[in-house]
């Protein structure tokens, strides 16, 4: 089976979309869109972008409303569920936090400047209401103070539109991967039984097979032992594992749980797992083993 | 949702102190996005940009109501009417001939983003037939169309906007307005700078549903199923990456420095894709502004996205660079004092120390004696003192520009006796490269109508 593969720097990484069972010409013209729409999300989505959604909902006043894009809308009423589904633990509204360690980080803020603002970020955090219609694609402020950073689900809810896409283009048999944290794979079961991918911990790898599922992944190797709770607003949550896998029928999901699941404890993503129909498994890292839940040994070999 | 589904979510997000839910406040009652006259718009063209107006833009335009859709492309069409009515309600009706939908629609507007070389015909027509017009760039692939165009709305007395958006993007508007001629922030503008720049030329494929016949594709003047998918690369359906792209920019170049070129070098060629049109360009644009001579450089291409698209200005008492993307910053000229712009931050105008000023303990540099403080640049905050702020994308609030002229509240932001100045520029440019590069003046009277 011919295999097609295009790569596309957009929403700080690079995504990578693998095409099979496709002539070249029309795999061509797929990643052509499939890549403008990612764009063109990016535009609706990133908190930098100032004429985007998200940078104008970052700019509301209290008692303004605002008209978003459908996708906006979708994505942030996701992110409100799984928000309420992880106890917080999944949380948009931290960009201003994230705009503060930035600030430090560019030596504009002083370390003892940074503990002030973080304590004031989040008492206005804790402050602020925002309410979205959940009629139409509105966006109402009573009281500013909190921030969207989509960072821990936009990738993830990209791939569920490209999904859409696919479908509309008939496309059947193929992965897409936002940075290789969060990767889509979808598969015809009679052309491909499944697609063939590692995990790793510091001392085993499993090869996964994986059919019509999005897996996505948190960890500590890249962005060190101390992150970033929402929960408290401080960065100095040293959590339970070393890395976490999720795997969703829904993009968005599994990016965004991976995110959540680093912050909580093992009982309580046993619970949500359990509970949640959406997720299908998850697995773990903790002291170099590679734990799963539910524990499943067909995965992979 | 169900209230009660709703109420219990309300509860159970309330439950984890967010304060984001679902929900409408109780304090915000009345909703602005409400019109009471609404004007009838249909939409022809439903590829990408099409798409963006049926489905991005007049969702959020309350007096618009979209009553049709018109695409040679059954599929797409199609799915434009249907979609459309799945997530926004009411009745949307499809057609592949244009004058059969003027003929059955009781229109008080058109918006249209086909091919350039349909503009003319069916803009003139509709202004013709008493019927406004939004008419995306380029207003044709020809500057004879272009000014048969403008001749109509002066002859008509009907509207016509054309889509270069970025006149309606608040930053852009608010950079014009108030910082460039309100308080003469970057003294003297010398120069202007823009590109382009992108990885690959569009050579999209009919998908798998769209079920052409080459017959009625030639009724509507295409000789071939890729000329209508990619019309941009056909010199008799396009005008080019210059009139795609680069119109855009330039058309922002004349509008900041208030004046329009005099003269034009230009190079451009077609080695990289060997397509009809060019894929790469660099032009040279002199002007004579009122503030003094100024020079413009733009360039396209097309096999690289390095460095993305952007519009920089330098004037002798500070520079920005500006875009719809993430680039945007404002400089500062050393000479010129940190004091004396203090004002336009006390004014809301403008941010520093990414915009974190509100966390330092005193100014910058009475932080104590530390690492090595950054270079201070600027950022656009609030934009006070507009006559007003639309806070829509740009591609919304231009489009909501022309719906509310329609309706007697506003007027054009970008008309096109106004269009048709940048058109020339254009033009001359096109000359220029299909000269070899020659060197092209242009008189002040073929810029008007």
């Amino acid at each position: 089976m011919e295999t097609h593969r295009f790569e596309h720097a957009a929403m700080a990484t690079e995504f990578v979309l693998t095409i099979k069972n496709e002539e070249a010409e029309y795999a061509n013209s797929v990643c052509q869109q499939v890549f403008d729409l990612i764009d063109t999300l990016e535009t609706k989505l990133s908190r930098f972008v100032p004429d985007s959604d998200i940078a104008r909902i970052n700019r509301m006043k209290a008692g303004d409303q605002l008209a978003v894009d459908y996708e906006t809308w979708e994505v942030i009423k996701k992110a409100i569920d799984i928000s309420a589904l992880s106890y917080g633990a999944f949380d948009i509204g931290v960009a201003k936090h994230m705009g503060v360690f930035r600030a430090t980080k560019e030596r504009i803020l002083t370390e003892f400047e940074m503990a002030k603002a973080l304590d004031k970020v989040q008492v206005d955090k804790q402050n602020a209401r925002l309410f979205v219609d959940p009629d139409n694609p509105m966006v109402y402020c009573v009281e500013p103070g909190m921030y969207f950073d989509l960072g821990g689900i936009g990738k993830g809810y990209a791939l569920d539109q490209v999904e859409k896409l696919m479908l509309e283009l008939e496309v059947n048999t193929y992965s897409l991967s936002a940075g290789e944290s969060t990767i889509l794979f979808r598969n015809d079961t009679t052309k491909l039984p499944y697609w063939t991918y590692p995990i790793a911990t510091k001392t085993e790898q499993r090869r996964l097979q994986l059919s019509n599922v999005t897996v996505s992944a948190s960890g500590t190797y890249f962005q060190g032992n101390h992150i970033f709770d929402p929960r408290t607003g401080d960065n100095d949550f040293v959590p339970n594992t070393e890395r976490v896998w999720v795997a969703a029928k829904d993009s968005a999901y599994s990016d965004a749980f991976s995110t959540a699941f680093f912050l909580l404890s093992i009982e309580e993503i046993e619970e949500i797992v359990a509970e949640n129909e959406k997720i299908i498994w998850m697995a773990y890292s903790k002291d170099g083993t590679m734990n799963f839940v539910p524990e499943n040994d067909i995965l992979g070999f | 949702m169900t209230n009660s589904s709703r109420r219990d979510f309300i509860k159970h997000s309330a439950l984890f102190g967010t304060g984001l839910m679902i929900g409408n406040p109780l304090s915000i009652t009345a909703n602005p996005l409400k019109a009471a006259d609404k004007i009838n718009i249909a939409v022809v063209g439903c590829g990408g940009r099409g798409g963006g107006m049926i489905f991005s833009n007049i969702p959020k335009i309350p007096s618009a109501n979209l009553v049709a859709v018109c695409d040679i492309v059954e599929s797409r069409r199609e799915r434009a009417k249907n979609n459309y009515m799945q997530q926004y309600g009411g009745t949307v009706n499809a057609y592949e001939d244009f004058y059969e939908m003027m003929e059955k629609e009781n229109l008080d507007a058109i918006a249209m983003a086909t091919p350039d070389f349909w503009h003319m015909r069916h803009a003139v027509d509709s202004l013709e037939a008493g019927i406004h017009v939004y008419c995306e760039k380029a207003m044709s692939n020809n500057i004879e169309d272009a000014r048969k165009m403008a001749e109509a709305q002066k002859r008509t007395g009907k509207l016509l906007q054309i889509g270069r958006q970025r006149r309606s993007n608040d930053r852009y508007r608010f950079t014009k307005e108030i910082l460039l001629d309100q308080e003469q922030m970057f003294g003297r503008l010398t120069h202007a700078i823009g590109q382009w720049n992108r990885s690959r030329i569009w050579t999209q494929r009919p998908s798998k549903r769209d079920n052409l016949d080459l017959d009625r594709l030639k009724k509507y003047g295409f000789d071939t199923v890729d000329q209508v998918y990619n019309w941009r690369n056909y010199k008799k359906l396009g005008g080019g990456v210059v009139s795609d792209l680069g119109s855009h920019q330039i058309d922002i170049f004349n509008w900041f420095v208030d004046s329009f070129p005099k003269t034009v070098y230009a190079a451009g060629n077609n080695s990289y894709f060997g397509l009809e049109q060019a894929d790469t360009m660099a032009t040279i644009l002199e002007y004579d502004t009122p503030k003094g001579p100024a020079i413009g450089i733009y360039e396209n291409i097309s096999n690289s996205r390095a460095i993305g698209v952007y519009e920089r200005f330098i004037g002798d008492d500070g520079a920005f660079v500006i875009s719809e993307g993430k680039d945007n910053q404002i400089y500062r000229e050393s000479r010129v004092p940190a004091r004396r712009w203090e004002k336009y931050i006390e004014a809301g105008y403008l941010s520093n120390l990414a915009d974190m000023a509100e966390y330092k303990e005193k100014e910058s540099g009475d932080s104590g004696i530390k690492e090595t403080a950054p270079q201070i640049s600027y950022d656009i905050k609030d934009m006070a003192g507009m006559s007003k702020v639309y806070n829509m994308a740009a591609h919304t609030a231009h489009l909501y520009n022309f719906v509310e002229t329609v309706r007697g509240e506003e007027t054009l932001n970008y008309d096109a006796v106004e269009s048709y100045k940048s058109e020339v520029c254009i033009y001359k440019i096109h000359e220029a490269i299909n000269a070899g590069g020659q060197r092209i003046e242009i008189d002040p009277g073929e810029y008007e109508i």
